[in-house]
């Protein structure tokens, strides 16, 4: 009655993108840039997601201007078949992006957690976790994280401080300067790390912002923007001390460098001995939840594509589930490559191309609406003018036809129909 | 609609006829008046109505009045209400005199007269208003609801007095007829939840109604989940400032326990003396309980989830101690776990359904000496003792007892998700709660509110939620209340 279902706050939208994103940056992108010197990483990181920033300021400028189903603009802006390959290509990384927290949920799982239980069944409850939330739809999915996503992200940052007593400083400054090369790609990854920016329009028909049309531009970039910078604070905090740990060279035998951290740390009068649980355990809350938004949107790009709800949800999990237990049986190594390949080279280009073909076509015809306007104007100028003129000419007509009643002075011709106003005949 | 007829020949065979069977109830005709007497009927239940006879009950002063009268006299008395009694209905028709007679009211019919008239009484008989049992506080009144729902209503108004203060009554249950009242703030509550409420009760396709329990399984939104989707209270003070924050309170006849509506866990969570005593205090208890609720559902999963699977969390020295304890022990942590919640469950429904000084003793027996034999026996170990009975605590903090239920029903499901999974399954278990709790409403409002969903009117979780402010920065309702009335 006063919850508007599947309507969520931009705060809601901040704490979802916190939780879909902080696990799957914290594990992958530290184990995916190796060998760089710190300060690389670092500028690489803030040119990431400087570049991230101005890419989600592009996609809240195409996904604003309709407020209906994102399907639909697109649609009518280009063509259907261009609507239909966009879909495709969220619903590949939607299901990429499913499959690959699945996969990291049930490896963390079997490797930190549970190392005798079946990587299927590990990929199985967070599966089901995912599917439940998908179920419940957008307006679940924003309370949960609304939930959580604070706390997670406090918990996580505490965790990450209580490392800090070892960090040695001179780890940090050792490996050079900035190199460019490394730069670049290392920012290019941030970039596509992020790429669920890229998708945002999707979400944005579902969010309920007060105000007008600027007020809803400036609160979703607002939520996406604040989402970004946290998680990205999360990550340079988690490299800094990483290599105040480990240094580069240990950085780079790491395969999961932010829980190495946490089980490298020992507080004096603490309680609890090994850390790196309950990190494990926090990442797990945020993977979980982030599997559920791919499998929310894989299922969502079903029922866009004509399936019902419920099969469009079972099918969706269902093949989810069988793509991250194939990635299971393949070398950890060999799912990245083809996660980075899928995801990072082949849909976030497509959004980001997307994007820009559709501001090109809304500007294209804005320019057309405004031309279109200029010339309606000027239609109306002119018949008003010649409106005018006429009544004009019919007025001095009249007064003709009134003095002499034969003699037109102004045009030297005779009068057609007096008092009309249809003119005089030239 | 049979229509009272003029003849009072007519009316008692009618009335006869409809209560062919039922001799607890009395139809008793006589003449009143003077000089020209005039057929009168009064129709009663037998324990429900003072005895005619007596001076001091209403009846017994009207009919000695009525007998000392003549008959114009008596049909202008009984017009014009001229013997000035309060609680006197006029009724139109055999429908309306049955529904009153049955509700515990006498019903006069007067010879020429086409109307009757309900005369409020003693009612049935009840309980009375008694010190309230289930929901104790150690400041604040000490009033319980009574079984009558015109009581309870007179329970709220002698706490609300302004007009304000609506009472709508309905009747529910097509055999039983039993008697709800909606109790509301006009000028606070959302007039379409007022609507949605009576329509749900409207649709409610049941005999009797016995116990407001029925009405809130059949009217809940969510009928599947083990969650209380209303607040039950059977406190007048707490149901009056449920009412003051705009929420909608539902009184049933024949049962103490009145239904707050809508609702969340967050109210579920509160306690009468949460707003009379100091803010810090009443800050410090909240939390506490929200401790009660982790400890109720996951401490014994996350014991069986830590020892079992994760023991290198915990310092050395407690391993090996709980190690040592349970040496000798023949049955996995898990099956001992629930050996030891089964056992304690039945001393609970043991407990509850003796006799009070026998629900103490089993307490002892079932506790101490039992548990004690079992540890001595090497059935179980005395940490395992200590877990369950930290769980059970956590359980009886909990102020509503249908939230602490559904906490002790879901921890099973922990039990074996942590000790298949370990933290794994813990994250798995608080996740499918969760999400369960997101999706849950009742009537439209979040049950997760303010924690989840809170809009930027209303109470935040600060202020009123997981703390409780200064009651002087307290200004503003929670968001039950018209939005245009939020601001106190």
């Amino acid at each position: 009655m006063f919850s508007d279902n599947q309507k969520i706050s931009s705060r809601q939208l901040h704490t979802l993108l916190i939780t879909d994103w902080l696990g799957k940056v914290v594990l992958l992108l530290p184990a995916s840039f190796q060998g760089a010197s710190a300060w690389t990483i670092l500028a690489g990181t803030v040119a990431g997601f400087a570049a991230s920033e101005l890419f989600l300021c592009l996609a809240v400028s195409v996904a604003d201007r309709g407020k209906r189903d994102f399907f639909f603009c697109v649609k009518e802006r280009l063509c259907s078949w261009a609507a239909l390959l966009l879909y495709l290509i969220y619903g590949v990384y939607f299901l990429c992006h499913g499959a690959i927290m699945l996969y990291l949920c049930g490896r963390i799982g079997g490797t930190y957690l549970l190392p005798e239980t079946s990587g299927p069944l590990l990929i199985a409850l967070p599966a089901i976790v995912g599917y439940y939330l998908a179920r419940g739809g957008m307006e679940v999915r924003g309370r949960i994280s609304e939930l959580l996503a604070f706390l997670i992200w406090w918990a996580f940052l505490f965790l990450l401080l209580f490392a800090l007593p070892g960090v040695r400083p001179h780890h940090l400054l050792a490996g050079g300067g900035i190199d460019a090369g490394g730069l670049m790609s290392f920012s290019a990854i941030v970039f596509a790390s992020f790429g669920g920016v890229g998708a945002l329009p999707l979400a944005f028909p579902q969010v309920v912002t007060e105000g007008g049309k600027q007020e809803r531009a400036k609160s979703l970039r607002g939520a996406g923007g604040k989402a970004l910078a946290m998680v990205a604070f999360v990550l340079i905090i988690t490299f800094l001390i990483g290599y105040g740990l480990f240094g580069q060279e240990g950085m780079a035998r790491l395969e999961w460098p932010v829980i190495t951290v946490m089980s490298s740390t020992n507080l004096q009068g603490v309680f609890l001995q090994r850390w790196d649980v309950l990190l494990v355990g926090l990442l797990l809350f945020a993977m979980f939840l982030s599997a559920g938004t791919g499998i929310y949107y894989v299922s969502t790009a079903g029922e866009t594509l004509g399936m019902k709800r419920k099969p469009a949800q079972c099918g969706a999990v269902a093949l989810t589930y069988l793509l991250a237990v194939f990635l299971s049986r393949m070398d950890g190594q060999t799912v990245f490559t083809w996660y980075r390949r899928i995801s990072f080279l082949i849909c976030v280009p497509g959004m980001v191309l997307f994007v820009g073909i559709l501001l090109l076509a809304e500007r294209t015809r804005n320019h057309k609406r405004r031309a279109d306007i200029l010339d309606k104007k000027a239609g109306d100028f002119n018949d008003k003018n010649e409106a005018e003129l006429d009544s004009l000419q019919s007025g001095i007509a009249d007064m003709c036809d009134f003095s002499d009643r034969v003699h037109c002075p102004g045009t030297g011709g005779t009068p057609v129909s007096s008092g009309t106003g249809s003119g005089c005949e030239g | 609609m049979e229509k009272i007829s003029r003849s009072m020949k007519e009316n008692q065979v009618t009335v006869q006829l409809l209560c062919a069977g039922c001799d607890d109830i009395i139809v008793r005709p006589m003449r009143l008046g003077v000089k020209e007497q005039v057929d009168c009927l009064v129709v009663y239940i037998e324990s429900a109505v003072s005895n005619m006879m007596l001076e001091d009950s209403v009846i017994g002063k009207l009919l000695n009045h009525l007998w000392e009268l003549d008959e114009e006299e008596i049909r202008r008395a009984v017009e014009e209400n001229g013997l000035g009694i309060s609680d006197v209905k006029e009724l139109e028709t055999m429908e309306e005199c049955m529904a009153a007679l049955l509700a515990g009211n006498a019903i006069f019919f007067l010879d020429g007269y086409e109307r009757a008239l309900k005369i409020g009484s003693k009612g049935y008989p009840d309980m009375g208003v008694v010190k309230a049992d289930s929901e104790k506080v150690l400041r604040g009144s000490k009033e319980a609801f009574s079984e009558s729902a015109k009581v309870n209503t007179a329970l709220v108004r002698k706490r609300i007095r302004t007009t304000d203060l609506k009472v709508e009554e309905l009747f529910v249950g097509q055999q039983s007829n039993t008697l709800i009242a909606l109790v509301y703030m006009e000028n606070l509550a959302y007039p379409n939840l007022l609507a949605e409420i009576k329509e749900r009760i409207g649709k409610v396709p049941i005999d009797s109604v016995l116990d407001s329990g029925i009405v809130e399984q059949l009217t809940a939104d969510t009928w599947y989940s083990p969650f209380p989707q209303f607040q039950t209270t059977e406190r007048p003070d707490r149901a009056a400032a449920a009412v003051l924050e705009g929420r909608i309170l539902l009184l049933c006849d024949n049962t103490p326990v009145s239904l707050l509506l809508p609702t969340t866990m967050n109210s579920l969570l509160q306690t009468g003396d949460d707003y009379y005593g100091h803010f810090e205090i009443a800050s410090l208890l909240r939390c506490l309980r929200y401790l009660a609720v982790f400890l109720a559902f996951s401490l014994p999963g996350l014991y069986l989830a830590v020892t079992g699977f994760h023991p290198q969390i915990l310092p050395t020295n407690l391993i090996l101690s709980m190690a040592q304890a349970r040496r000798g022990v023949p049955f996995p942590a898990m099956v001992e776990v629930l050996l030891l919640e089964i056992s304690f469950e039945l001393m609970r429904e043991a407990g509850l359904r003796m006799p009070g000084p026998i629900g103490d003793m089993i307490g002892i027996v079932g506790g101490l000496i039992i548990g004690q034999a079992a540890v001595t026996a090497n059935l179980i170990s005395p940490i395992i003792v200590i877990i369950d009975a930290l769980t059970a605590l956590g359980s009886f903090s909990i102020p509503n007892e249908e939230l602490s239920e559904a906490f002790r029903l879901l921890k099973y499901g922990m039990i074996f998700l942590c000790g298949f999974f370990g933290l794994y399954g813990f994250v798995v278990g608080w996740l499918l709660l969760l999400i369960h709790l997101a999706g849950l409403r009742s009537f439209g409002i979040p049950y997760l509110m303010p924690f989840a969903a809170v809009g930027k009117d209303g109470i935040s979780r600060w202020t009123d939620g997981l703390l409780r402010a200064p009651m002087r920065r307290l200004n503003r309702r929670p968001v039950y209340a018209r939005r245009d009335r939020r601001k106190k």
